[in-house]
């Protein structure tokens, strides 16, 4: 649905999007994950029109972005970041402009207004001005007007930036509604939330891909072992040479001694086997005190930190790949 | 087409929802009024005085030539200071806001945007113009004679020229997202073109001629003397397309900064 090939952007010096290559398949909603500054904005305001590209081709549904821009923005929804809007309009107003500018047909208008004000949940506002909104109405109200009359790609820059938690929730869940009917990318720099709400996530940074993949698929291929943390009450015996008995255990480090005594180890693991077990059978025999035993898969917040934060062999290889690939 | 409705009526509705469109029309009608009323006074004082001395001449004195001529200059005047101050949010305030964003990813084209902010900015100058027209009403309750086709043809030249510092104003507020500096060089702008039929005299005689023609002030002048020129709509409306077409070009600019 989306194509997108060597895209580049450079501002001056900055080269804000460099060498970006993907694809999102049609119903899939993919997920654009990086820090602030890595390129998320610029690259979704070339796949709307917004801006062009200094490189590179973008086609939405099999049609050139460059060449068939009016085509192309009308099957487009997009949601900017900070949701500009029309401050002085009623959100009613509002969306009756949106329709006409988006070139729905007459008969059409009403049914679509109706819908997306059904959908993001807006009956209560809809004679109210927009400027005089709450941040999660006008919020809201910014979603209203991308996925009014059902375009086939919806862009949605940070959908849910500067909301409440409760908020967040609404609108995660509205996205996830969305699911199979739009194809639809989003940009984040909440981990939690691509993993929550997408199918796949797109991880960039300095406006490169560093990696693709499902969230468990990230979370599994870029750690190398799993961590688990024990603690246990003082018992005088060494447990190195206890634990290192299980097989599949790779190391093992004492981390601290809490307050009322317990020690806390952790150990990391072989991946593909769950060592949990034999750790606890091992530690009881000798007649350890076992107070806690918990299992960490690594999770996309490590993935992601560090992705961005250090040149990753593994990481290079990965956009590499996808860059050949797809 | 419908698109350019849809922005047009969008900014008509933005102008008459904030208090600018009521804020210039009042202030535009109080001081056109104010005029109207000064060169009626005049008016009177002169014909009373001519009645009682009569080698004075008096010639041009009617109500045509002394009364509505003088108001259609002063009415140019004060569009000069009304209309920047009508254009200078209309492209500003969306880059300022972010709504340009918005509007440029909907299917729509720079041309039928900035076309519709044109007609918007030139649906509130008519609404604006139309009331003078009291003055002509009061003139004939009052039992005063006047040619029409010299109104109508002052006003003609009136509503080109209006259409002209609308396209201008439209492009200068197009060059940044300030509001303030969008007014700014449109009336500093306006004010230089307008300008340059004085300062003809002093330049050299080769390019008096060339000043005098690009001076926004001179083409109108014939028109206030019932006198409609192909060249000076060609001018209006050549001026008026030039600003439009660069405003266009300058949205489309933007999208290929690097």
């Amino acid at each position: 649905m989306i194509e997108v090939h060597d895209l580049a952007k450079s501002f001056g010096k900055i080269r804000a999007v460099d060498g970006l290559t993907f694809n999102v398949q049609e119903g899939e909603i993919v997920g654009l994950l990086g820090p602030n500054g890595a390129g998320k904005t610029t690259a979704m305001r070339i796949l709307t029109g917004f801006l062009t590209p200094t490189e590179g081709t973008v086609r939405i549904n099999g049609l050139d972005m460059l060449k068939f821009p009016r085509k192309v923005q009308s099957i487009l929804g997009y949601l900017p970041e900070d949701v500009p809007l029309y401050k002085d309009m009623t959100v009613e107003s509002f969306l009756k402009f949106v329709v006409r500018m988006k070139g729905l047909p007459i008969r059409k208008r009403r049914d679509a207004i109706g819908e997306a004000v059904e959908l993001c949940k807006l009956e209560d506002v809809r004679k109210r001005i927009i400027g005089k909104l709450s941040k999660g109405y006008r919020q809201r109200v910014g979603l209203a007007q991308a996925l009014i009359g059902r375009p086939k790609v919806l862009i949605l820059d940070e959908p849910t930036s500067g909301l409440d938690p409760r908020q967040i929730n609404e609108i995660r869940q509205l996205i996830r509604n969305l699911k199979g009917k739009q194809t639809i990318l989003l940009s984040t720099h909440i981990l939690p939330e691509a993993s929550m709400v997408s199918d796949r996530v797109l991880i960039i940074n300095k406006g490169k891909l560093v990696a693709t993949g499902t969230p468990k698929e990230l979370a599994d291929r870029l750690c190398s072992g799993q961590e688990l943390f024990v603690t246990v009450r003082p018992s005088g015996k060494l447990l190195a040479p206890l634990v290192d008995k299980v097989p599949g255990v790779l190391s093992i480090q004492r981390m601290s001694v809490g307050d009322d005594g317990v020690e806390r180890y952790k150990i990391i693991s072989d991946k593909s086997q769950d060592v949990r077990s034999g750790i606890a059978r091992a530690l009881v025999a000798e007649g350890v005190d076992l107070v806690e035993l918990r299992s960490e898969a690594m999770s996309l917040e490590d993935v992601f930190l560090k992705l961005v934060t250090q040149e990753d062999p593994f990481a290079a290889a990965e956009a590499e790949s996808s860059r050949g690939g797809n | 087409m419908s698109r350019v409705f849809a922005i047009f009526s969008k900014d008509v509705k933005s102008y008459f929802f904030s208090i600018t469109a009521y804020i210039v029309i009042t202030i535009f009608l109080t001081l056109s009024g104010f005029f109207f009323s000064t060169a009626m006074s005049y008016f009177s004082l002169y014909s009373f005085q001519a009645s009682s001395q009569p080698y004075l001449s008096t010639e041009g004195l009617n109500l045509t030539d002394a009364v509505l001529g003088n108001l259609f200059f002063n009415i140019c005047v004060i569009l000069l200071l009304m209309i920047p101050v009508l254009t200078m949010r209309l492209m500003a305030e969306e880059q300022k806001e972010g709504t340009l964003e918005l509007l440029l990813t909907y299917p729509v084209n720079e041309k039928e945007v900035v076309l519709g902010k044109f007609l918007a900015a030139g649906f509130v100058f008519a609404v604006m113009l139309l009331p003078t027209m009291t003055h002509l009403f009061l003139l004939r309750w009052l039992g005063g004679t006047f040619e029409w086709g010299v109104v109508a043809s002052g006003g003609i030249g009136l509503f080109l020229m209006g259409m002209a510092f609308i396209s201008f104003g439209i492009f200068s507020s197009s060059l940044s997202e300030n509001q303030i500096i969008g007014a700014v060089i449109s009336f500093g702008f306006l004010l230089l073109l307008w300008m340059l039929a004085w300062v003809s005299q002093f330049v050299p005689p080769a390019f008096a001629g060339l000043a005098g023609e690009f001076s926004l002030i001179r083409h109108v002048e014939d028109f206030f003397k019932g006198i409609v020129e192909v060249k000076n709509i060609v001018y209006y409306l050549l001026f008026t397309f030039f600003f439009f077409l660069l405003t266009v070009w300058r949205l489309e600019a933007r999208k290929w900064v690097r």
